[in-house]
């Protein structure tokens, strides 16, 4: 079973499984920890798009 | 404390008492001490399971939310991390950085062997996909065991 993702697919993914591992661990009531896995997916993804764009100057 | 307190106020009726000894009789804090090492043998034992088995020590204290969710984004991590061909550390590296992918690798308790299981090919990282991969499999690992650490904090009654 080989998997082809792009930099793109791997990082969202990355970043909804970890955001629901820490909001069911880290929060209690269902409606937080929606909340708080909302939040952290899109943390996840904004800083990651944020550190590739910085990086971009420096790819070519 | 208490207990020093106590046993500084020797008057004269006791002191003539002690020369003859009493039976030793079992100190009152004797059960709560092994009620407590108990317990701390329960938590033990729990986190030792969530660390074998994703979401295990979760479940046994009926988390089922929990449970579920450690076990699908542990067992998702790792199958994704295999089938991008990451890289699986082994026991035998001998640099730092290897041993330390191990250490992580091995965090995801029982899905280590899924894991290898999985990845028939071996571990390529000479592309973009493998490094992801070995990413995924150290990230599924540090993740099962913070479950853990939860599951046993969450047994002493630390957390909720």
């Amino acid at each position: 079973m080989i998997f082809k993702l792009s930099h793109f697919q791997a990082m969202i993914l990355f970043a909804l499984m970890v955001s629901i591992a820490f909001g069911f661990l880290s929060r209690r009531p269902m409606r937080e920890r929606v909340k708080y896995i909302g939040w952290s997916f899109l943390l996840f993804a904004l800083v990651g798009i944020g550190i590739g764009w910085l990086m971009y100057p420096f790819s070519r | 404390m208490s207990d020093e307190s106590q046993s500084q106020q020797p008057d004269l009726e006791v002191s003539s008492a002690a020369s003859t000894p009493e039976p030793a009789q079992p100190h009152p804090s004797q059960p709560v001490q092994s009620h407590v090492s108990r317990t701390q043998a329960a938590a033990a034992s729990i986190g030792i399971a969530g660390w074998l088995l994703p979401g295990l020590g979760h479940a046994l204290q009926k988390m089922w939310g929990r449970a579920a969710a450690c076990f699908l984004a542990v067992g998702f991590l790792v199958i994704i991390g295999s089938g991008m061909r990451g890289n699986l550390f082994q026991s035998q590296d001998s640099d730092a950085f290897g041993r330390l992918g191990y250490i992580a690798d091995v965090g995801t308790g029982s899905f280590y062997w899924l894991a290898k299981w999985l990845e028939v090919k071996g571990p390529d990282v000479s592309r973009a996909d493998g490094d992801y991969g070995t990413r995924f499999l150290a990230a599924a690992g540090v993740l099962n065991l913070l479950a853990a650490l939860h599951a046993y904090e969450a047994a002493r009654g630390r957390k909720a």
